[in-house]
């Protein structure tokens, strides 16, 4: 457990990270545009014409996560820099995962807020996605050439109410009740990504590959099958059956770079050009990482009676009894022996299809994008999505987009972003109630997106 | 508008990373609410008990026996004490031996006739011509008669000067290796310097190729280092006419030695020798006691041993019979320095003799208290002249110190002992503080064990026990019986040895001739008695088989034994423990608030009411957790039964203050207040038997307001 919140709180150190990186773009973009304003003025940027141009630019398929690399360029060379961060879950919110992970109380108000979410189980997945990626395009061939690096941060997890209900609230509320803890599981991964891929346009056909060399640095995973805890009245036992299997891939600290972990993964992108707009599907992240023998296992599958500790005479009970009462012991007692042998981790792959075209206006582009996108998590549903792009003829472009489906419901979501020469700014969301009110609603992101081209 | 956008978005981003990134260090922590068990216990009647044996009879219920060591009498205190003792001796040369001295005299035929012709008288002038002339022919040889040798130098100085002879013999061979026989073979031999004659003799006939051995006794004589041999005369009868081969190299030779010399006194070069080879014995005198072997757990021996003796002697030491577990034995050799200008020399020596087994009678066999020395006193050959006397003498002084035996063996006496005395009643603190009669048992007895550890008779008479409570109240021990315990002797047999096994007396009191149930329900807490032990009343019977160890204990023991069928009234129970919460307050510090409740079953016929008092180190009273909780006891059938346990559950609250407060506690005091049960129908009055299944299962959970923190 210790070690779990030890790397999320390192999962937090390196959202700060990007969230500077963050800052520190949106600062050169600040003070670089003060200086282009004659270059925006120039108005390069193609968008008046009826076809739908997929590009880094107009991001229609980042829907919940990122923008996929894979993606036509015409421009010669294109080096961008992406950061996102979405969470999405169908009872805990932003503001919970960060008291949680990131210090703070958590009262009784807030816990009963946070429990009051329906549903007999907790789902939730986030994800951090931070890198650079280039592309190079051969237009004599129509051949795209793409090399990227992305910093890789994510967990999901699909637990018991009863579970989260334990941790907040403790036992006494299962008094001679018993909370399932069956069928749960949690996974905590980071990992470095490291991509090579190209792509082709053959008439109104584009289609690209991708293939990632997946770098392993953490993993927590947890996997439990029929797990259950029976509190008789006043306490007087406790029942616990348990089965469950716990991996992790480094005990302690682990070098960003290092290697427990190899893996690898990939990518499909294929876009089709109707007369009237674009129909495009992609996946994202089908692989899987293989975790090391030196990876630390335990896994038990049984039951306990605990009625504490024996006292051999209630009449010479001393300090060393109450000495041995404590969680450790108790542990020590019905903890599985630890083994070290590899396993691996199966990446939450993204299946998306969409299909974009233009409305005709006279100063302002509109393009409509529509799809639905899924990810190979437990229980998550197939989320569908309208997303509409204003694009201005001052290079300034705006889209709000509505969803529904995944852990969350209902999602609205907006983006700005502006466009010069050579450089290109995306900064938005798709999750703005859960920025607004982040200890409310239980799904949020952040995406940020700078692209140099030359 | 652009450059303001622009801003805005920095500055969302600024404040997002300032909210994240200023964030206080405090932990992640929460309230959450733990119910959990902590201890349980079962309290049977082993645990109620205590220092006691229960057993449970046929029909489940229990009888309460109960022993308490009223007088112990160790074995090292009264017979195994042995004195420490020092014991002088001393030893005198027991032999002096001197080297052998011999001499060997060959005269040959040719020799003598040589001689013949040179001697001044014509007869044997001619015969000495007449041997020579006829050499290796055969003719009668005549007569020679009056033949003599000058004396032979019978040298020995190179051994000795002087020796007053104590003992000792020569001995003379003499061969005829010719063809004539010799007659009147006259010889002497003279001390070289003083002429003084030491032995004449005179051999009558010696046939041819025939010879004589002869062995003289010289006891008495005094012999210088230089000894002359001659032979007076011998005279031949010839061969009586008959041609004989006459060989010049026939011969005639004599061989004779001194030998088997004991010496009184000697100036001499001696030979390697032992002075003294003897076993001397020293005994102790342990008043009556006569021990014949002993064990040794400690003590020492230490021997000085004094030489007059002007040789450096070589002094080996062992005491006989003396052996550890390993089969070493006790043995030293020492060399002790030449006495000079007759002042004698002086060595020490000490054994441990920690874990010796020693045997004690003598090197016959046949004594007591004794232990046997062998002592070799051996001088090597120095080659220098030394004078020795059989007066000179090895001076010993033994010391035995410190002995402590682990074992003894043999007649250990006889002793009247007296002892008067108390000794604690524990079985009664288990009721300290009750009112007598608090517990009422239905039936007792008691017996008086005396059990015998050592190997020796006795008599054990108990002349008065009496029992004192804490008031003061002091009940005697009386015995009605026909053969009462009390007052009269009773007789104790020995222990068997090999392995030890203790002789074992039970004296039995009951209740229907004794006022035994008024002694014990007088609760006493310690017992007055006034013993008197007598051993080997028949004093000794010539068997030395006594036998005692540094173990053997011959113990005087009270032997309860209550069925166990009670009535309580206000019986009360109370006890001290140590409480402790932790080493460090930050163990509880995350506890907010909570519950402890105690949950019991009792099986127990007893309705109990329970009080526990926590005190801090200073004996202060810090808390009362419990007062006067009522512990319900078990429904009883019938038969006065208890066949279910009775749930009681007691809750007490402890905030965080009396979390912290109780953290100080040190130990805790736990009272009970047990009555029979009056609400029972038939059952009320009676005794309640207690059954071995019957028992308080206790156990201790808690709720708390647990704070976790991150």
């Amino acid at each position: 457990m210790h070690n779990v919140v030890m790397n999320f709180r390192k999962a937090i150190e390196m959202r700060k990270l990007v969230l500077t990186l963050l800052l520190f773009f949106v600062i050169i973009e600040w003070s670089f545009s003060q200086k282009t304003d004659s270059i925006l003025d120039s108005n390069i940027v193609v968008i008046s014409t009826g076809t739908v141009r997929p590009s880094f630019f107009n991001h229609e398929l980042s829907y919940l996560a990122d923008l996929p690399t894979l993606l036509p360029e015409y421009r010669k060379n294109g080096l961008a820099f992406t950061a996102s961060f979405h969470q999405n879950s169908n009872s805990l919110p932003l503001g919970f995962v960060m008291k949680f992970l990131a210090k703070g109380e958590i009262n009784t108000a807030y816990k009963d807020r946070i429990t009051s979410f329906p549903g007999k189980r907790i789902r939730y997945e986030d994800e951090l996605k931070a890198g650079l990626s280039y592309q190079h395009y051969f237009s004599k061939n129509k051949v795209v050439f793409y090399a990227s690096y992305f910093h890789r941060n994510m967990r999901y997890a699909d637990i018991t109410k009863d579970a989260l209900n334990l941790v907040l609230y403790g036992n006494k509320m299962y008094e001679d009740k018993t909370a399932s803890l069956s069928n749960m599981n949690f996974e905590n991964l980071m990992y470095n990504q490291f991509s090579l891929g190209i792509g082709k346009q053959e008439g109104k056909l584009f289609a690209a590959v991708n293939l990632s060399f997946l770098q392993g640095f953490m993993d927590n995973q947890l996997r439990t099958t029929n797990a259950g805890i029976y509190t008789a009245p006043y306490g007087e036992y406790i029942d616990a059956k348990y089965g469950f299997t716990y991996n992790q891939a480094n005990e302690g600290a682990s070098p960003f770079f290092g290697l427990k972990g190899a893996g690898f993964s990939g990518d499909v992108h294929v876009g089709y050009q109707f007369e009237k707009g674009l129909l495009q599907f992609d996946v994202q992240d089908l692989g899987l990482i293989m975790w090391g023998k030196e990876s630390i296992n335990y896994g038990k599958d049984t039951a306990i009676h605990f009625e504490g500790v024996v006292i051999d005479n209630i009449l010479k009970i001393n300090s060393s009894s109450f000495g041995r009462l404590n969680v450790d012991s108790i542990v020590k007692d019905v903890a599985a022996e630890k083994t070290n042998r590899q396993y691996n981790t199966y990446l939450p792959a993204t299946l998306s299809l969409s299909f974009s075209h233009r409305l005709k206006t006279k100063t302002v582009g509109i393009q409509m994008n529509y799809g639905i996108q899924t990810r190979w998590l437990s229980n998550y549903y197939v989320m569908a999505y309208v997303k509409s792009n204003f694009l201005f003829q001052n290079g300034l472009v705006t889209s709000v987009s509505i969803s529904g489906g995944g852990y969350s419901l209902f999602n609205l979501g907006a983006e700005i972003g502006y466009t010069t020469r050579h450089i290109n700014f995306m900064f938005g969301t798709h999750n703005l109630l859960g920025l607004v009110a982040p200890n409310h609603y239980p799904s949020s992101s952040l995406n940020l997106r700078l692209q140099y081209s030359f | 508008m652009k450059k303001s956008t622009t801003q805005i978005l920095a500055l969302i981003l600024i404040g997002i990373v300032f909210l994240v990134g200023c964030k206080k260090d405090e932990k992640t922590e929460w309230d959450t609410e733990l119910l959990t068990p902590i201890g349980r216990t079962t309290l049977s009647i082993d645990n109620l008990i205590k220092d006691s044996l229960a057993k449970a009879n046929g029909d489940n219920t229990v009888n309460l026996t109960y022993r308490s060591t009223i007088y112990e009498l160790s074995l090292a205190d009264q017979f195994i004490k042995i004195p420490d003792t020092s014991i002088q001796q001393n030893i005198s040369v027991s032999s002096l031996a001197l080297s052998q001295t011999s001499i060997d005299i060959k005269n040959s035929l040719g020799s003598l006739a040589q001689n013949l012709q040179a001697s001044s008288d014509p007869s044997q002038q001619f015969l000495g011509g007449f041997l020579i002339s006829n050499n290796n022919k055969n003719v009668a040889i005549p007569a020679l008669n009056g033949y003599n040798t000058p004396p032979f130098v019978f040298d020995g100085s190179a051994y000795f000067q002087m020796i007053e002879i104590e003992k000792g013999s020569l001995d003379f061979w003499v061969v005829n290796h010719m063809p004539i026989p010799i007659t009147n073979v006259a010889f002497e031999i003279k001390n070289h310097t003083t002429g003084t004659v030491i032995l004449t003799d005179v051999i009558p006939y010696i046939s041819p190729y025939d010879s004589v051995y002869k062995i003289y006794d010289i006891s008495g004589k005094t012999v210088d280092g230089a000894l002359d041999f001659r032979i007076s005369n011998f005279n031949s009868p010839g061969s009586g006419g008959v041609p004989v081969l006459i060989d010049t190299n026939d011969y005639i030779r004599v061989w004779g030695r001194i030998f088997n010399v004991v010496a009184k006194r000697a100036i001499a070069r001696f030979p390697s020798q032992d002075l003294i080879s003897s076993d001397q014995e020293i005994t102790q005198t342990i008043g009556e006691r006569k021990f014949t072997y002993v064990d040794c757990k400690s003590g020492e021996l230490g021997v000085d041993i004094s030489s007059s003796i002007q040789e450096k002697l070589r002094i080996t030491y062992r005491l006989k019979g003396a052996y550890n577990k390993n089969g070493k034995v006790i043995e030293d050799i020492s060399d002790v320095a030449p006495s000079v200008g007759g002042v004698p020399t002086t060595i020490s020596k000490n054994f441990d003799l920690s874990g010796f087994s020693i045997g004690l009678t003598g090197s016959k066999g046949n004594n007591f208290n004794t232990y046997t020395q062998v002592v070799v006193a051996h001088i090597d050959s120095s080659g220098i002249l030394r004078e020795i006397t059989n007066s000179d003498s090895l001076y010993f002084t033994y010391r035995l110190k410190n002995i402590k035996p682990n074992y003894i063996k043999g007649y250990a006496g006889r002793d009247t002992i007296m002892f008067q005395g108390n000794s604690p009643f524990s079985f009664s603190n288990l009721f300290a503080g009750n009112a007598p009669n608090a517990l009422d048992f239905q039936d007792v007895s008691l017996s008086l064990n005396i059990e015998n550890g050592l190997g020796v008779d006795g008599i054990v008479k108990v002349n008065s026990l009496s029992g004192k409570n804490a008031n003061g109240n002091v009940v005697n021990l009386q015995d009605n019986s026909a053969s009462p315990v009390i007052g009269q002797p009773l007789t104790i047999n020995r222990a068997q040895d090999f392995p030890l096994r203790p002789a074992k007396h039970d004296f039995q009191i009951n209740s229907a001739t004794s006022n035994i149930k008024n002694f014990l329900t007088n609760l006493p807490s310690s017992i007055d008695y006034d013993v008197q032990i007598r051993t080997n009343p028949n004093g000794n019977q010539q068997t030395y088989d006594d036998f005692a160890y540094l173990d053997s204990r011959l113990k005087v023991n009270l032997d309860l034994n209550i069925p166990l069928s009670v009535k309580a009234n206000n019986l009360t129970l109370r006890d001290t423990f140590g409480f402790k919460l932790g080493n460090s307050p930050k163990e509880i510090d995350n506890i907010n608030s909570g519950t402890l409740y105690l949950i019991t079953y009792n099986k127990f016929p007893l309705k109990g009411d329970i009080t526990l008092v926590v005190y801090d180190s200073l004996n202060n009273p810090i808390d009362t957790l419990l007062s006067n909780y009522t512990l319900v006891p078990g429904d009883v059938d019938a038969n006065c039964r208890v066949n279910d346990a009775k749930k009681n559950v007691f809750s007490i609250p402890v905030s965080s203050t009396r979390i912290h407060k109780l953290f100080s506690g040190y130990k805790a005091v736990l009272t009970a207040v047990f009555n029979t049960q009056t609400n029972n129908g038939s059952c009320n009055g009676q005794y309640y038997k207690i059954y071995s299944d019957y028992k308080l299962d206790a156990k201790i959970t808690a709720q708390f307001n647990y704070k976790v923190k991150l």
